[in-house]
């Protein structure tokens, strides 16, 4: 049973995305629990952002894991460690459960789930999970300085397009009324 | 680190106009602040190249994607480059102010600088025996026009050393010859680090870390020394004086005229103006009870310095000056002018009058300012305030009631002339209080204000641990600013020093904190400490002595050119704020590390002052153990934590 209250996406306008990787950054900070880079470099930690800028016919695209739900990577996870959260929709890693067999990397069709070498295991994106659940935007989301990224529900996505939807087609509807009157 | 939100200020003034800005819905630099965050992180650490257009070109931080620009630049490369670039723009910033003090001499020589005279005679002819002018003439103004020739061909110098180097310790000078640093001309050196970090031209991240050195030495040791010698030449060397700090010295009935920026220049006859009979005269025709100068920046530190005229406030009040709807003309020159202060200044009656050739500002009142025709031009400044005060709308006014005392003036001529007396060696004292155990070392703590930090905390809270421990400190810029806005160069705060500092302020009647001037004195403090090495017994070179140099709010580029050179010049150096440098190793270990093998000197990064000043602490003792110095008279007092904590958790940062 599925106890999710809304479905949460992010989207990104590629009108307004920059290609400056500032999620890249905030992303990796964030998931070694930093907010300062310097202090994040000085550190030593090993710094992985779960985000990607990538280019494609000479822009940058941000792909990351969409938190698919019938999700192919939980789908073919033998050892539990994916799994979608039916709180919040997310798809999450266990940590530890991961043995490295790259199923995950094989099948996600965003490239989404990355084998991290250095850890040993399969690392994706959490949506922030613990940053979200103390009130905060995604560190993503929040880095982002042109607000290229945000946060949807999908429900709202709907609404909108379907209201967009219903004046260009009340447009279309006038513009051809009126003609044979003529 | 927590995301609470710290206090913009520490300074009451402040907060009370901040307030108040925000109730009238003005916008601020704290404002703005939050409008721009976040800030890059590629420009935190100082690793996207715009050197070229095959860019930009960003260096994946985290060691996986781009190891290098198009060109093949690492981050290394990069950020060298580009600190280089900001160092060399820093020293350009007080070297073209040298200049113009310099051409300034040269005009007042011939006879075509209205209104400047010499003022400091003994200096002239002691700058004249320094370069080996002949002065077998009694005309002064041929010395001067001598003088200035020769400073100024030190701008243009090809080849050989800047003549002021040479004032440097002969180890320290050794050094700089060794490593290549040693500079030629004040602008070739500038140029040369433009060239350098051109597009695939130095590609040695320590080299051209080196020639950036190099043009900072040029400011240090050149263009900023210029300005303050000559400066003291023509305006007069400054004396121990008093005087009063804060937004509180603006006048409800004065016509408040508020000068802005850097250069002494103008300034100097602002005020020779607003004790002319007619202008004065003009003001109480217009309502007023007389004229109210007052200084922002280091225009405000340079008339502080040789007239006692009063201190509005530092970087960060600029704005605020403004908000307090009761100035009526603030007249900038060049540095640190926020743009926004056109619009702020919108709002009320203030004329904001623009002077110098080299900085317009759109849609304000220009009366540009030419040596030749000073005094016309200063009149013409003053009377345009007069005719502004009569629009003043004094329902908009809120002056707060803060001013502070403050005692100011000193250099190294005047520094210790309390201490020793006229006929006694002046650095004695100072190093015996040194050698003594009394007098722990000495710190400067300099710089300016960043909306980073909580406004002059950084500053105050770093200044009190170090006179609390022994340490004497001396100030330039907006840092000394705010320790004065704190109370802190009043004789009285030498309660507030340990128990060794405290006896000798107390003894000669000074505060444990010495205000020298503006960014550009920082060349007083070099000085200061070759003084302190020729005074003997405390080592053969500046690295050698028990002293430390900060800057706890820095924020321009030319704190970059000034922490440089003072660590180049082998000085320890804590700035709060890192330089954007710190996606490169290699760039970052040689300035934490490396340069002290080199320089005797190299830079700390800490953002937290108290901590700052502990490293400053370790590093004097550090040196005194060298030096074999005997243990302090006094052990440190428990720390009173009681004027200048903001409330709420420790490390202020924001």
């Amino acid at each position: 049973m599925r106890t999710q209250k809304e479905s949460t996406v992010v989207a990104v306008d590629l009108e307004r995305c920059l290609s400056c990787r500032s999620c890249e950054l905030a992303c990796a900070k964030a998931h070694a629990g930093f907010r300062d880079i310097v202090e994040a470099i000085l550190s030593g930690a090993h710094l992985v952002p779960r985000v990607r800028v990538v280019a494609a016919a000479g822009r940058g695209v941000p792909v990351q894991c969409q938190h698919c739900e019938d999700a192919p990577c939980v789908a073919v996870c033998p050892s539990g460690a994916l799994y979608l959260d039916e709180a919040t929709g997310h798809v999450l890693a266990r940590e530890g459960r991961c043995i490295g067999c790259k199923a995950c990397v094989i099948v996600c069709p965003f490239g989404a789930a990355e084998w991290d070498r250095v850890s040993g295991s399969v690392g994706k994106c959490d949506f922030c999970a613990g940053i979200i659940a103390a009130g905060e935007e995604p560190r993503c989301i929040a880095a982002c300085p042109t607000r290229a990224r945000r946060v949807i529900r999908v429900e709202d996505l709907s609404k909108r397009r379907q209201k967009e939807a219903a004046a260009r087609t009340l447009a279309l509807h006038e513009a051809t009324a009126r003609e044979p009157e003529k | 680190m927590s995301e609470e939100k710290q206090p913009k200020s520490i300074d009451k003034a402040s907060l009370e106009l901040l307030e108040h800005a925000a109730a009238r819905g003005l916008e601020l630099a704290w404002d703005r602040y939050e409008s721009v965050l976040p800030q890059c992180d590629f420009g935190v650490l100082g690793i996207c190249c715009k050197t070229c257009m095959l860019g930009p070109c960003r260096i994946d931080p985290f060691g996986e994607g781009a190891k290098c620009g198009v060109c093949g630049a690492t981050a290394d490369v990069i950020a060298a480059r580009n600190l280089a670039r900001h160092a060399a723009a820093g020293a350009a910033a007080h070297s073209d102010h040298g200049r113009d003090v310099v051409r300034t001499l040269l005009l007042t020589g011939l006879g075509k600088a209205e209104g400047y005279q010499i003022k400091n005679v003994a200096k002239l002819r002691a700058l004249a025996r320094e370069f080996g002018i002949s002065q077998d003439t009694k005309d002064l103004s041929r010395i001067a026009v001598e003088v200035a020739e020769v400073g100024l061909a030190d701008f243009g110098r090809q080849e050989g050393v800047l003549r002021l180097v040479k004032r440097a310790p002969q180890p320290l000078q050794k050094k700089w010859e060794k490593l290549g640093v040693a500079p030629t001309g004040i602008d070739a050196e500038i140029v040369r680090v433009m060239h350098a970090t051109n597009m695939g031209v130095d590609n040695d991240p320590i080299h051209v870390v080196r020639q950036m050195i190099r043009a900072a030495l040029a400011d240090g040791w050149g263009g900023s020394m210029y300005a303050t010698d000559v400066s003291d030449v023509l305006f007069g060397g400054p004396q121990p004086i008093r005087s009063q700090v804060n937004l509180g010295v603006l006048r409800k009935d004065a016509v408040n005229v508020v000068v802005h920026g850097h250069e002494p220049s103008l300034s100097e006859m602002l005020v020779a103006a607003a004790q002319m009979p007619e202008v004065i005269k003009r003001a109480k025709q217009a309502g007023a009870e007389g004229i109210q100068l007052a200084g922002i920046c280091c225009t405000a530190n340079e008339i502080l310095m040789r007239h006692g005229i009063p201190i509005a406030g530092n970087f960060l009040q600029q704005e605020l000056a403004l908000a307090t709807g009761a100035v009526d003309a603030m007249v900038v020159d060049v540095q640190c002018v926020f743009p926004a202060a056109v619009q702020l200044a919108q709002q009320y009656h203030t004329r904001l009058i623009s002077t110098s050739r080299k900085a317009a500002f759109h849609g304000v009142t220009h009366i540009e300012f030419d040596e030749e025709h000073a005094l016309s031009s200063a009149q013409k400044i003053l009377l345009a305030a007069i005719d502004a005060f009569k629009q003043r709308d004094p329902s908009k006014v809120r002056i707060p009631t803060q001013k502070e005392d403050l005692v100011a003036g000193f250099t190294v001529e005047s520094i210790f002339s309390t201490l020793g007396g006229l006929y006694r060696p002046l650095f004695r004292p100072l190093n015996r209080g040194i050698t003594d155990g009394r007098i722990r070392g000495v710190a400067g703590v300099v710089g300016c204000n960043t909306v980073k930090v909580t406004h002059d905390w950084g500053h105050v809270e770093m200044v009190r641990e170090l006179i609390r421990n022994d340490v004497l400190v001396v100030q330039t810029g907006c840092s000394a600013i705010a320790c004065a806005k704190a109370g802190l160069m009043r004789p009285e705060a030498a309660e507030l020093a340990g128990q060794g500092l405290r006896e000798i302020c107390e003894a000669v009647g000074i505060a444990p904190v010495l205000h020298v001037g503006s960014c550009v004195d920082n060349s007083r403090i070099l000085l200061a400490c070759v003084e302190m090495v020729k005074e003997g017994g405390l080592g053969a070179d500046l690295s050698d002595l028990p002293v430390a140099g900060a800057a706890p709010e820095w924020m321009s580029e030319k704190a970059i050119a000034i922490a440089t050179y003072v660590a180049a010049s082998g000085i320890f150096t804590v700035l709060a704020e890192p330089f954007p440098i710190m996606g490169s190793s290699q760039v970052r270990q040689y300035l934490t590390d490396g340069m002290e093998a080199d320089f005797g000197g190299k830079l700390a990064f800490e953002k937290d002052p108290v901590k700052a000043a502990h490293l400053m602490i370790d590093h004097i003792n550090k040196k005194r153990k060298a030096l074999g110095l005997g243990e302090m008279l006094y052990q440190p007092a428990e720390r009173a934590r009681k004027v200048a904590v903001p409330a709420g958790s420790p490390g202020k940062v924001r």
